[in-house]
């Protein structure tokens, strides 16, 4: 009877650890993909941010940084979807060859943890939304209560998230149209009250924040970038699962930064009608929607946005529980989606997230840009496409990647300048453009040209680059002592 | 426990280092091709929406 169960957890692992999961086993085709990132990115985040961008510009400026400013982003974090596309493992273990095997870990944790700031934004915006729902049906419900109700997002997300990628894919099946549907029902409310020309004419609230029209421009570009590359602790499971790189490829531009970039247009639209109508600025859809779509149309829209988030949730903690099990691969699938779980309820109750959304964007923007930098700048210019999935896992004592005590130094350098380059152009708690080159680069841009190019540079010195390729060095030993190819390409 | 998973991986590392394991439809030149496409009309936007 143990062993059955051991041999189903094995079976298991395939879809809900870090067993690299082999083509013919793949469940997702371009229209799963782009639906489960969609539902994934389309949550009431994207109108929390439209209702930030909508304070510092107008409708035009909103439009474009969102949209191109998005998409263009998009291009540049899918690229490291082909590698677990390819290989069938997750981004993370990938990474044990970027950052060492311990060094893994602890970016991880911190990045996983970090992430589920994002989860408990929704869950707040689902308790709001909710917490509307009663108080028009007659129950007044004190803010007393609003984590408790948001910690029910976290549980019905989490319910769906223990029953794995199939559950999560039908899931999204039913919940994408019916995000979409709130989707046109906003801007039709919008458009009801208001043409284009007018929107384009209401004046955002800080038209001077960061000095002047071109400084909020390229602050909300920074907004939007850091919310792309906020993808990347996220990226490797889902893309896994995909059949094939072109599939998996366009899939998550248009799931994680396409249809993600049109939600937030609308959001910032939304926001500006609101702008127009209140003359107050308010960063949550549930009270849009009651103030521009009456009882009947905005009660609908609610039920959508709180069914919505659960969605999410559910996303999010599959692929983060699975992430999580680099760290020790026989960890129990549910027992770490729970922790999770219980993590994201924790961030609900200190109840700090909202309130710090801009610095809290900043430090995940801040983090994860260097991190995608240093990705893409190992797979495709330091090791060109070649690793050894044999060091990856360690098999038969092949140690290739623990480079200094677990720690790979180069990469830590590389991101800790990058990290500096980030505070030197920006401060993120006082809100301070520190140098004109945040005007041209963003600082997440700065400090993923300055990782990716330090490490570029430090990877051409002979010594550190046969420290960065010891893969390949014990390979030509390997082929020397059998004709056993242990590299692949 | 562990041991199993070990097994596992390793047996299906070695099939994924094999040089007859199809790795389906690759991203090729006109994937590249139309990255570039979609960037440069992206670059342009970010340009006008600041004019």
């Amino acid at each position: 009877m143990r062993k059955d169960s051991q041999v189903n957890q094995v079976n298991n692992d395939v879809y809900y650890g870090i067993i690299p999961i082999l083509h013919k086993e793949r469940i997702y085709g371009f229209w799963d993909i782009l639906l489960v990132t969609g539902a994934w990115a389309i949550a009431t985040w994207c109108y929390v941010q439209g209702g930030y961008i909508a304070t510092l510009v107008g409708v035009k400026e909103a439009i474009t940084s969102t949209l191109f400013g998005m998409t263009f982003s998009g291009l540049i974090l899918c690229l490291a979807v082909l590698i677990p596309t390819r290989y069938g493992i997750d981004l993370w273990v990938y990474q044990r060859a970027l950052f060492g095997y311990l060094g893994v870990v602890v970016m991880a944790v911190l990045a996983i943890m970090a992430s589920f700031g994002y989860e408990a934004v929704n869950a707040d915006l689902y308790a709001n939304s909710i917490t509307l729902l009663l108080d028009s049906a007659g129950i007044p419900v004190g803010e007393a209560w609003k984590p408790w109700i948001a910690s029910t997002c976290i549980i019905f997300g989490g319910w769906i998230a223990l029953r794995g990628p199939i559950a999560v894919k039908r899931a999204t099946q039913i919940m994408v149209p019916s995000l979409m549907l709130v989707g046109v029902v906003i801007i039709f409310l919008v458009f009801r009250s208001y043409s284009f020309s007018e929107l384009a004419a209401i004046k955002p609230l800080y038209p001077d924040a960061y000095g002047g029209p071109f400084e909020n421009y390229m602050m909300v570009m920074e907004w939007n970038i850091a919310f792309i590359f906020a993808w990347f602790a996220a990226l490797g499971v889902l893309a896994r699962l995909v059949r094939n790189e072109r599939t998996s490829y366009w899939g998550h531009v248009g799931g994680f930064s396409v249809i993600m970039a049109i939600f937030i247009c609308i959001g910032a639209l939304t926001a500006l009608a609101m702008v127009a109508a209140t003359g107050k600025e308010s960063v949550d859809p549930t009270e849009w929607l009651i103030e521009l779509g009456g009882p009947t149309l905005g009660i609908l829209s609610l039920i959508f946005i709180g069914v919505a988030n659960v969605t999410t949730q559910a996303v999010a903690l599959y692929s983060f529980t699975v992430s999580t099990k680099i760290i020790k691969p026989d960890w129990n699938y549910k027992k770490v989606a729970i922790f999770w779980s219980v993590w994201c309820i924790v961030l609900l109750f200190w109840g700090r997230v909202f309130e710090y959304y801009s610095v809290f964007l900043a430090v995940v923007g801040a983090t994860s840009g260097p991190m995608i930098a240093l990705l893409l700048t190992d797979f495709y210019l330091v090791r060109k496409q070649r690793f050894s999935l044999k060091a990856i896992f360690q098999i038969k004592g092949n140690n290739a990647y623990k480079y200094t005590g677990g720690f790979n130094i180069p990469v830590l350098i590389a991101y800790g300048l990058g990290l500096y380059s980030y505070f030197l152009v920006y401060d993120p708690i006082n809100y301070v453009i520190k140098s004109d080159i945040f005007l041209y680069t963003t600082a997440t841009g700065l400090s993923m040209i300055v990782s990716a190019g330090v490490y570029y540079i430090l990877s051409l010195f002979k010594p550190i680059n046969q420290y960065l390729r010891k893969d390949v060095m014990d390979q030509e030993v390997q082929l020397e002592q059998s004709s056993d190819p242990s590299i692949h390409q | 426990m562990l041991e199993k998973l070990e097994k596992e991986i390793e047996e299906r590392v070695e099939m994924l280092e094999n040089p007859a394991y199809d790795y389906g439809q690759t991203f090729n030149r006109q994937d590249v091709l139309g990255i570039l496409v979609v960037a440069v009309i992206c670059v342009l936007g970010l340009i006008w929406g600041n004019l």
